[in-house]
Formats: structure tokens, sequence, C-alpha cells
């Protein structure tokens, strides 16, 4: 199979293959692809490394240009240089939070587990949140057990869709893998990590009653979940803005004139 | 005010954000007393706050029944301001 890109409407791949294929790209003998390490104003302040890949190709992701072409983007950090990196934005910016974010931080799984670990041992860093997709996760138990006994590790599960069909739509993954992240919600609240679930229901991009039935589908699974569900909002990025021209969404009928500051 | 209605008040007030801010910020600026159960969660955002205590096995009953109050009033509620009809375990 040719590697995914940027989708195209009614475009689908197996995400645990494009997992294995990315993977192929941006890990090598433990190290990982990041493009960036800095801190962010968001969580109050977090200092962040920047990875590159991810499994899934969701029209509405906001990271840039290294998801769709991760050959291009980057460069190779072991865990430990990883975690340097990671506590300097910390002390440099005079934050006790971190995470990975931008592509998927489960890809790499040799690599995280170690970074993890490393984090654990170090007393700039008071948590550390994972913003996962849960296809991994959910795949694998055994990848939920691996961090469920780091004392450190807080888990944000981003779920894309509440029906498998708008789950292909939006992120080119075959439907028969839909239940995979909330497999991996499942997992987390048996494995009692902390943790707590977010989903795109911006209602540009999920209509109202799959909204209803992705909360209910939560609720079914747990109640605490479904209430402190945080909901995602689409908004302008470059990276946004390209993805929807190439799956075959208008971004100015999108987001307005207003939305995009053109008016 | 009573945990209860504090874990209720936050998860209202977090329903669509509460990243960017601390417990303590939004709690102060809507005039919440940060519950004595959640000293110590006051700097991280509210909903990673809750998140946290609702993996402490003792917190977890109250924090269950009162979401399920929560989310009853959500889903009765839809985009029009019409109750779904919805019916929550």
């Amino acid at each position: 199979m040719a590697y995914p890109r940027m989708i195209k409407r009614g475009e689908r791949f197996d995400p645990i293959d494009v997992a294995r294929q990315t993977e192929r790209i941006v890990c090598r003998d433990g190290a990982r692809k990041y493009t960036a390490f800095y801190a962010t104003g968001v969580y109050g302040g977090i200092a962040t490394g920047y990875v590159v890949g991810c499994c899934l190709r969701c029209f509405f992701c906001w990271t840039d240009f290294s998801r769709d072409f991760p050959e291009a983007y980057g460069k190779y950090y072991t865990a430990e240089e990883a975690c340097e990196n990671i506590v300097r934005a910390a002390r440099r910016w005079k934050v006790s939070k971190a995470r990975i974010s931008g592509g998927e931080p489960t890809l790499c799984r040799k690599h995280l587990l170690e970074l993890l670990e490393l984090i654990e041992e170090r007393d700039e860093v008071k948590l550390f949140i994972l913003e996962t997709n849960g296809i991994l996760f959910g795949a694998d138990e055994s990848y939920v057990k691996d961090v469920a006994g780091l004392k450190k590790v807080y888990v944000r599960v981003s779920l894309k869709a509440g029906e498998p069909g708008a789950f292909e739509a939006r992120t080119g993954a075959s439907r028969e893998f839909f239940e995979l992240p909330f497999r991996a919600v499942k997992a987390l609240l048996d494995h009692n990590v902390r943790f707590h679930v977010a989903a795109m229901t911006d209602p540009r991009i999920m209509p109202s009653e799959e909204r209803r039935r992705l909360i209910e589908r939560l609720a079914e699974i747990d109640e605490f979940l479904a209430a402190n569900l945080e909901e995602e909002v689409c908004d302008p990025y470059e990276g946004t803005l390209v993805r929807m021209q190439f799956y075959g969404l208008n971004p100015i009928e999108f987001f307005g004139r207003e939305g995009l500051g053109t008016t | 005010m009573a945990l209860r209605d504090a874990i209720k008040a936050l998860l209202e007030l977090t329903e669509l954000e509460g990243e960017d801010v601390a417990l303590k910020s939004l709690c102060s600026a809507f005039g919440i007393e940060v519950p004595r159960e959640l000293m110590g969660l006051e700097d991280l955002p509210p909903r990673v706050a809750l998140a946290i205590a609702y993996a402490d096995r003792e917190l977890r009953p109250l924090l269950r029944k009162v979401a399920s109050e929560v989310l009853r009033e959500k889903l009765a509620r839809s985009p029009m301001g019409r109750p779904l009809g919805v019916k929550i375990k």
C-alpha cells in the first residue's frame, strides 16, 4: 500500500499498518524524530516535544506538514536527548508540566517508554501529559499496562468520531478500527491510569446526533469520563486549511472570512 | 460549598474549555472554594485535576454520582435548547 499522506474524501487505510510504516521512517535504534522543543501556554504552561508521524490522517488536523511527509521533517533524538530538551524547556519557561505532541506519541514504543522512565526521575517535571489518538493503546492492552505504573503519566485520549462511517471519513482509517480508541479508554480505566477523554465535537465537523451517540457511548463505559469530556474546536491552522482543501472542503466556507481573519 | 456542589460547578464550567486555566484561578473567578479533597491539584487545569481525583478510589463514588447528574442535564440539552429525550443508565 502506498504511504497515505493528506487524504481525499473516500480514501481509507489500515491505521495499524500505517503506524508500522510510519515507525520505519520516524524511529531508529530507539531514537525518534522531533521537530522542536519549547513551552506553550496550553495546560497553563507546558514544556513540549513535537514528534513527527501519526497513524491517522484527520482532515482537520492542526499539526504541521511533518505528519504527511515524515521523511522530510525533524531530527532523530534518543530518549535521553529528548528528555534533556524537554527538561531544559521546562526550566527555561518555569513550568512543571511536560508532554509530547504534534504527531502520535505512542508510535516508537521503546522510545516512549524509555523517555517516560527518564521523566520519572526528573524533579523538574511533576506531570507528563501523554496525548494520544488511542489507536495503539486500543490495539494492545499490554502497552497500557506499560504506562500504568508510571507515577507522573497522565493520558489524554482524543476521539475523532462517534460512529464508524464518520471515523473512516474524517481520519482515513477504515471503519473496522473505530472501536480501538474506545478499547483504549476501557483499558486505561481498568488499569487505573489517570486520564481524560477529548473529542472533536465541533458542530461544523460532528453532527449533534453523532455527538450525542459519542457521549452515550462513553457513558456506557463510565459516566464520569463522559461528563468530564473535553470538547475540541477546529481552528484554522495552516496545516488544517491545506488539508481541508485537499480533502475537498472549502476552508473559507468552513471557517468564514471572519474566522480566517480576512475580512 | 460542599464538595459535591464544587465538583458539579467545575464539571459544568469546564464543559467546553478548561485546559488553559488553573483550578485555583477558575475557582477564584467564580467564587468557588477549592475543596480540601482537591488541595495539591489546584495548579492543574480543572479537568485534569478532576480526572486525577477520579483515580482516587475514595473520591470515585462521589465524582461518579455528580457526573451522572451533570450528564443527564448535558444530554437533555440539544443545540436548539430542546430536550433530546435521551436516557442514561
